[in-house]
């Protein structure tokens, strides 16, 4: 089974843990107590015929939204393959927030190969909200597009697009991996992890 | 940051100049690095997350948020998520008084804030407490599949047990306020946190032993299992390992020797006590020959199943 680690990062209060339940449980609460540290989950997808009806699993680090100005977060992200960096449409200020975590995994993870995807989460409250309150789509999208990030808006609550970003990381990650994973067919190699190797490096988290 | 004369009880400076009572009342105000609005704004939030059922209305939502905007202000230290959780607690544990409660959980915080919420406290304590102990408590099992075939750092996954003093990691007050009672007592808090942590690992060393990668192990880890014993049991196991390293610290000094990598006898009593069918047929597996012969059976199921 091939393996990639993803995590989430983003403001407090965004729905970063609605979203992982809707993906990993099909659920939604409208209540959802804080995560504390982090929370681990995992969940396998289906690509399309297009992309070899390739079977993939998640590993999910979800995080704790206020860790954005702690050390914790980078044991989290460390290692990672990809990353959804999750916003409110509906609170403008948590957009500069997503951006600052944009920056800072460009800058400490420095890896071209990992996936950003900029989410846009609690679609469903736009239509009962104030335009000027909201966060303007084509701002996160310009954002998205000058740093090379994927990008979707979606409602963990409704599940809407949900999915869909889940499908679209994984589709990047086969086409990345593709050689690998043709290898991987070969008789005898049926089981392979295209993480990077593991690290126990505990300078780069508390200190 | 290394306490000093005019730092406070947690080590942190505090600005002589200023008047700290007056400053704080500013919405903008930074006292000792922290920013009071970001902590009342998550304050905030975080309050109106815990969505408890025992929590009536507006009012008492606001009263634990003056309990924790208070405590934050006056000991200058900035609000981490977990510590509402931790004030929940104690406010429906002394009938809702908010005096009581401020007081209990000034008192709780005095050490928990410095072993936990500090932010290089979790990794000291797993450098001074958890880790000698895991080793020398469970040389053969938890260290060796923790630490040696996963290599998973502790700071990952207990953080949350830490901060939180089990509160997740258990199902309900009736199993985590024997715990907490038994550490408001006990001298050396960060040390009992860390042998309740232990036994709570032995008693799913069966399930940490079939996971076959680092995921399955870290899974387990981050959604421990339903507890499997009274919780009586767990305290009082923690308590004997408790005292057990007060009369072995030169040995844990040893922690290489051939003498410490044997089994030690209260894991087996654990094993015996919380997994005994499961300990009868398995005691004297080694965990690597134990975890193949549980791929081995995986891979047959699933054979059978296609």
């Amino acid at each position: 089974m091939l393996q990639f680690k993803l995590v989430l990062l983003g403001d407090s209060s965004v729905g970063k843990s609605s979203i992982v339940h809707r993906f990993v449980k099909d659920s939604f609460d409208e209540y959802r107590e804080s995560t504390i540290g982090a929370a681990f989950l995992s969940q396998t997808i289906k690509l399309s015929e297009e992309y070899d009806e390739q079977v993939l699993k998640f590993e999910i680090w979800d995080t704790a939204g206020q860790e954005r100005y702690k050390s914790l977060a980078p044991m989290y992200y460390r290692n990672a393959n990809a990353a959804l960096v999750v916003y409110d449409v509906t609170e403008p200020d948590s957009l500069p927030k997503a951006k600052l975590w944009v920056d800072e995994l460009k800058e400490k993870v420095n890896d071209d190969k990992l996936i950003i995807c900029l989410v846009g989460n609690k679609l469903d409250l736009v239509s009962e909200r104030e335009s000027t309150s909201l966060v303007d789509e084509a701002d996160a999208r310009e954002f998205a597009q000058e740093n090379n990030l994927l990008f979707h808006q979606v409602s963990a609550k409704t599940g809407e697009n949900v999915i869909k970003v889940f499908q679209d990381i994984g589709e990047r990650l086969y086409l990345q991996n593709k050689d690998k994973i043709q290898e991987s067919k070969k008789p005898n190699n049926n089981n392979i992890s295209l993480q990077r190797p593991s690290t126990n490096d505990s300078q780069s988290c508390c200190s | 940051m290394n306490s000093s004369s005019n730092g406070n009880r947690f080590g942190i400076q505090k600005l002589e100049a200023h008047d700290v009572g007056n400053v704080d009342e500013h919405p903008l105000a930074i006292v000792n690095g922290v920013s009071m609005m970001d902590s009342q704004e998550m304050i905030e939030l975080d309050v109106a997350r815990l969505h408890s059922g025992q929590l009536n209305g507006p009012q008492e939502e606001n009263a634990l948020r003056q309990i924790l905007v208070n405590w934050v202000k006056r000991n200058g230290v900035g609000y981490k998520q977990g510590m509402h959780e931790i004030c929940l607690v104690l406010y429906l544990e002394n009938d809702k008084d908010v005096d009581e409660c401020y007081k209990r959980f000034d008192n709780v915080m005095k050490w928990l804030y410095p072993l936990f919420y500090r932010d290089s406290g979790v990794n000291e304590w797993i450098k001074n407490d958890f880790s000698p102990m895991l080793r020398k408590m469970s040389p053969r099992r938890l260290y060796e599949i923790i630490v040696v075939k996963f290599q998973i750092s502790h700071a990952v996954w207990c953080i949350r047990w830490c901060r939180l003093l089990f509160i997740r990691e258990l199902s309900g007050p009736d199993q985590y306020l024997p715990i907490w009672y038994e550490l408001f007592d006990i001298e050396n808090k960060g040390k009992f946190i860390a042998c309740v942590t232990i036994v709570m690992l032995m008693c799913i060393v069966p399930q940490l032993t079939e996971a076959q990668d680092e995921s399955e192990c870290l899974y387990l880890l981050l959604n421990y299992p339903k507890l499997c014993v009274p919780i009586e049991k767990v305290v009082g196991w923690a308590k004997i390992m408790y005292d057990y390293r007060a009369v072995n610290t030169i040995d844990s000094q040893h922690a290489d020797s051939d003498a410490d990598a044997n089994a030690s006898p209260l894991e087996e009593e654990i094993l015996q006590g919380s997994n005994g069918e499961w300990y009868k047929k398995y005691k004297d597996y080694d965990v690597n020959r134990l975890r193949m012969e549980m791929r081995l059976k995986r891979r047959a199921k699933w054979r059978l199943s296609k």
